[in-house]
């Protein structure tokens, strides 16, 4: 089975962060996020869960930024015990979903099939977003061309422009 | 090749905000071995009748996938149907979503930031959220997505789109 979609990007590389519950819950994700911001640290990635996953919120950086968000999380009140971090990590984003869960349900099914194991996922308006590994990434790419059609034309899987806010 | 962005906003701006109601979310468990809560969801081309709204997945700890799903019409009142009553996914309905994107979303610091502090401060309880590219998503719960919009307008703005010539402002 093949699914139509219009394209695929790669992102550059990212550290993922992943932060567990705490007890008490404070400081939290959003105590991080206004810290990273404070120190004009973007996030590229992220996803807040209630109960049942094991972290409260996973988000990711650019790896370049890895360091510094560290740093951020250390100074409040040892919030970078709780983290984990899992660098290089790529996101690879296939576009338009097109609102259809059957494109969700064949990629889960797809990756499970092969074994990739996926870090995160979040949708936005047109994409499906999956962090995986940096060095999966070959196979995830082979993975997906076995399930989507793309166009003759697709624009290049990893854009040459950088976006660098001041 | 690089683009510097450069934004001097006093507030935010945004495309605008949209709330979905009447939806259901579905949080499954996915195993490393292909097992789990897999084969409920839906596979393939367009599915007729249901669109997914938002799907959000993490990491848990016993090295599975929780992954959620938001999603309307048929899709949902399948999976409200075919979910075990015990030890299955868990489903909640109806719930509702609040979605907005803004130009360079992605790619700016600040913004992820802005929209969870004030909701934090206005104690608006998010069920799911999900950043990426240029939206933001946000599952809560029945009847919450107007004052999560509030909420969120205290951060974020949506500037009027001009008047075409000759219509009046008023």
């Amino acid at each position: 089975m093949t699914i139509r979609a219009g394209g695929i990007k790669v992102s550059p590389p990212l550290a993922q962060l992943d932060l567990a519950r705490g007890s008490p819950p404070e400081p939290g994700i959003t105590s991080l996020i206004a810290g990273l911001a404070n120190e004009r640290i973007n996030i590229t990635f992220l996803t807040r869960s209630g109960p049942g996953a094991a972290a409260e919120a996973s988000l990711c950086v650019a790896e370049t930024d890895r360091t510094r968000a560290l740093s951020v999380a250390r100074r409040l009140g040892d919030l970078d015990s709780r983290l984990s971090v899992i660098a290089p990590v790529v996101a690879v984003s296939i576009y338009p979903h097109g609102a259809n869960a059957g494109l969700l349900g064949a990629l889960l099914r797809t990756l499970a099939h092969k074994k990739l194991q996926l870090l995160g996922l979040a949708t936005s308006l047109s994409a499906l977003t999956i962090t995986v590994e940096a060095s999966h990434l070959a196979k995830i790419l082979t993975a997906l061309d076995d399930l989507l059609v793309l166009p003759p034309n697709h624009a290049p899987l990893r854009w040459e422009l950088l976006v660098k806010q001041e | 090749m690089e683009t510097v962005a450069v934004y001097w906003e006093p507030i935010i701006r945004t495309y605008g905000f949209e709330v979905r109601k009447g939806l259901t979310m579905v949080q499954l468990a996915l195993h490393p071995d292909g097992g789990g809560d897999l084969d409920l969801l839906p596979q393939g081309h367009d599915v007729v009748g249901g669109s997914l709204i938002m799907a959000t997945a993490q990491r848990s700890s016993d090295s599975s996938l929780a992954v959620w799903v938001v999603v309307d019409g048929v899709v949902a009142q399948d999976l409200r149907d075919r979910a075990p009553d015990d030890n299955g996914p868990t489903v909640t309905y109806p719930v509702e979503v609040v979605c907005f994107h803004g130009p360079h979303f992605g790619d700016r610091y600040g913004i992820a930031s802005a929209a969870l502090s004030v909701l934090a401060q206005d104690k608006v309880e998010v069920l799911l959220t999900g950043c990426t590219s240029a939206s933001i998503f946000l599952t809560v719960g029945h009847r919450e997505g107007q004052r999560t919009v509030k909420s969120l307008q205290r951060a974020f703005t949506t500037p009027e789109r001009p008047k075409p010539a000759g219509e009046s402002s008023t």
